[in-house]
């Protein structure tokens, strides 16, 4: 039970991860500057 | 005929005193109609046929209190024949406002500059040419302490009120069309001169002067509309309006006019930027400052905690605490070797190096927030405009020191297109702070008791950068001259410590953060393809699919002294993220922990895949070759172009490839005494295409005019 719970948090984790990267916003995580894009990042 | 010259000025501006000296015991005293308010006439003492009247001392024309009102009704009922604006030049902007105010009026207006002295004791001067000029009326220095320049004031006056041409201040566009279109709509309602004055009280909405204008329901109607429209055009309201367009005037004039003795004097600032952007020491100030800077942060401070951070919680507290809470929990093998040699291999493998990273990051903050980095592009364009690039190229690679995607989009301030191109592509050389861990990985584990091998990746970069530059600028695609760089330079002043801890603060955050998200993934995926093959069955990872795949590309970085599959591995997964070049490491070599320490416990793990050498030369190409994924991305949409995001990645991967290759050719021979081979000899053939590259002569000439092709298209050549 432990082994699923942990696999559904840690895929589905990656997963939310990989949509965000492929969404564009993932490489403002990187950045840490306080563009416009990260504003709306930020709002949204 | 007696001519009437009113006395306007701010209280205390030696109004009093000049109408004392003018009229000497000529004068007659009463009180203004209504008020208690004093009210002094006299006649000039050289000329009786002169009336010179006093009105009460007013910072401004406003309808408030009564020393304005009767002011205003004196000025516009009675009309004299000039207006002596009586100004304290020691504080000019405040008496301006009324100034301006008083040329709205449609008089003449003559100003007499009071205190002179006084300005002078302040280290200022007043240009009263350029005032004369900006405000379109006569200024006359004058002096009521040593009674000098009051003759030159009467006859000033006189003349102008003889030859007045009606001069307006001007303001913005917007509300000189405004104030043209009420102008229109009063039509004959008003006197032609008085016109303007009565439509800037119109605008500012000023019932006390302009309730007795009879204005048709229609011209109301107008005027209202009019104020409405430009109340929306400035999102103001119109006095608001007003009051700004008369204070950024008095701005222009203040510029115009007034210079300060210190404009002269060097200050704090100047006296560092003479040292610091000098000529000569710029730029082995800056290199010390950067040796300065990675030796404390990578090399000696940041080690202490590293130390403590790899040993001793990601090499005992938290494996041992995260193993026994899945035992406890009865979870499966296969998950418990995923979070364990996977995740926290993995992103424990860089979350280690943040007590360096941090360090860097408070260092650069400090520089930052004490305004030298800005100096830096000063600095370097200098150096840049010597191979057709100038400093404002430089600022993109300033902010790739952060990271490299925003310091690709910043090169969109770059107007030529090929000085832009040639950024985007050079700009990534820069070591961003995802290659930190790297750099402090090489310099801690394998020259722990150098201080140079830290700040010298920054300088592979800068050098890279720069005969990147050079030789690239020579190309027939991306030559051309540099373009002007002028930039302020802020002054110097103490590192704020709230500023400095919030920045350092935001870019560890952002480093966990990653940490926590890109990282963590691909520790994911590499701990699987390290631990099965194809078949999906558990193996050894030297039979894993990550082996497999490693093998067929690594003998490609044979020559490059890492022919290794583990090596060739974590260079490619550093495309997804620089970090991850560590975490794969971190996976591949099971106790990371040890990597970063100063001892034999180094050697015994990663003597197998590399010499001093090897890990100098892997170094110089993970720092010099592609980006990761998103600095692509970001060098894709600046280019525009795939053929030139292709040419970029390309040239990037090619560059790091022939510095590598040199590094560990040449560096086998000298520091390793290995043998000449057909490596070596290869080693020197590339170094001098390189340098071929780089000293050959530009591609296309130099479309550009001076006075030597001038000459000698002129003599016919």
């Amino acid at each position: 039970m432990a082994t699923i719970i942990l696999g559904i948090f840690i895929f589905g984790f990656s997963g939310w991860v990989i949509y965000r990267q492929f969404k564009g916003n993932g490489s403002c995580d990187a950045c840490n500057l306080d563009c416009n894009i990260k504003q709306k990042q930020d709002k949204s | 005929m007696e001519r009437q010259f009113a006395l306007v000025g701010n209280p205390n501006s030696g109004k009093t005193s000049v109408f004392n000296l003018l009229t000497g015991a000529n004068q007659s005293v009463g009180n203004w109609p209504g008020v208690t308010i004093e009210r002094k006439c006299g006649r000039l003492k050289e000329d009786n046929k002169i009336n010179i009247h006093d009105l009460p001392g007013i910072y401004s024309m406003s309808p408030y209190t009564p020393e304005e009102v009767i002011t205003q009704e004196y000025l516009i009922k009675n009309k004299p024949e000039a207006i002596i604006n009586i100004v304290d030049g020691s504080h000019l902007e405040r008496n301006l406002y009324l100034t301006i105010q008083l040329l709205e009026t449609g008089l003449p207006v003559v100003i007499g500059m009071n205190m002179m002295d006084v300005v002078k004791k302040s280290g200022r001067k007043i240009n009263l040419d350029k005032l004369n000029y900006g405000l379109g009326t006569p200024v006359v220095g004058i002096s009521a302490l040593k009674n000098t320049g009051l003759t030159q004031l009467i006859s000033t006056t006189a003349k102008e009120a003889a030859n007045f041409s009606h001069e307006y201040p001007e303001y913005s566009p917007q509300l000189e069309a405004a104030l043209s279109e009420i102008i229109g709509v009063l039509g004959n309602t008003v006197p032609k001169e008085q016109a303007r004055w009565y439509a800037i009280k119109l605008f500012e909405k000023d019932a006390l002067n302009t309730k007795h204008l009879k204005l048709s329901p229609f011209q109301e109607k107008e005027i209202t509309e009019i104020i409405k429209i430009t109340e929306k055009v400035f999102d103001e309201e119109s006095d608001a309006i007003l009051v700004n367009e008369r204070y950024e005037l008095i701005s222009r004039l203040i510029s115009l006019c007034m210079i300060q003795d210190s404009d002269f004097k060097l200050s704090m600032s100047d006296k560092v930027d003479r040292i610091v952007t000098n000529r000569y020491l710029a730029l082995p100030i800056f290199a010390l400052v950067m040796w300065g800077i990675y030796y404390l942060s990578i090399q000696t401070v940041g080690t202490m905690a590293t130390d403590w951070v790899n040993d001793r919680l990601f090499g005992e507290i938290v494996p041992v605490f995260v193993e026994n809470l899945l035992v406890s929990w009865g979870v499966a093998g296969w998950m418990q070797a995923l979070i364990l040699d996977g995740i926290i291999a993995g992103v424990g493998a860089v979350l280690g190096f943040l007590p360096q990273i941090t360090v860097l990051f408070l260092c650069l903050a400090i520089l930052e927030d004490c305004g030298y980095m800005s100096r830096i592009a000063f600095v370097m364009d200098r150096l840049f405009r010597k191979f057709g690039l100038s400093g404002k190229s430089f600022i993109p690679m300033l902010i790739a020191t952060g990271c490299g995607v925003p310091g690709v989009m910043a090169s969109r301030t770059i107007e030529n297109e090929n000085d832009r191109r040639l950024t985007v592509m050079v700009t990534t050389f820069m070591p961003c702070s995802a290659k930190l861990p790297i750099i402090a990985l090489i310099a801690g584990a394998f020259f722990p008791n150098s201080s140079w091998v830290a700040p010298s990746a920054y300088f592979i970069g800068m050098t890279a950068i720069v005969l990147s530059g050079i030789a690239l600028k020579k190309t027939q695609a991306l030559g051309g001259k540099p373009a002007p760089f002028i930039m302020e330079l802020p002054s110097y002043h103490l590192p704020q410590i709230k500023n400095i801890f919030m920045q350092t603060w935001n870019r560890v955050i952002a480093f966990i953060k990653k940490a926590g998200t890109i990282i963590l993934v691909s520790s994911i995926l590499i701990w699987f393809m390290s631990s099965y093959n194809f078949s999906l069955q558990e193996v050894p990872e030297d039979s894993s699919i990550l082996a497999a795949l490693g093998r067929l590309i690594a003998p490609l970085f044979s020559a490059l002294g890492w022919g290794h599959w583990k090596g060739a591995v974590a260079s490619i997964t550093g495309l997804v993220a620089k970090e991850n070049v560590i975490s794969t490491f971190g996976i591949l070599y099971g106790n990371l922990e040890s990597l970063s320490e100063n001892g034999q416990e180094v050697w015994n793990i990663v003597q197998h895949d590399f010499s001093p050498v090897a890990a100098y030369s892997f170094l110089a190409f993970n720092l010099l070759c592609a980006p990761c994924f998103a600095a692509i991305g970001a060098i894709h949409r600046e280019m525009g172009q795939v053929k030139w995001t292709l040419i970029t990645i390309g040239y990037q991967c090619g560059l790091a490839y022939a510095v590598s290759f040199l590094i560990y050719q040449f560096g086998s021979v000298i520091f390793e005494q290995a043998p000449l081979t057909f490596g070596t000899l290869t080693a020197v053939v590339v170094l001098f295409l390189l340098i071929y590259f780089v000293v050959r002569k530009p591609s296309q000439k130099d479309s550009s005019f001076n006075m030597d092709t001038l000459t000698l298209i002129e003599e016919g050549k």
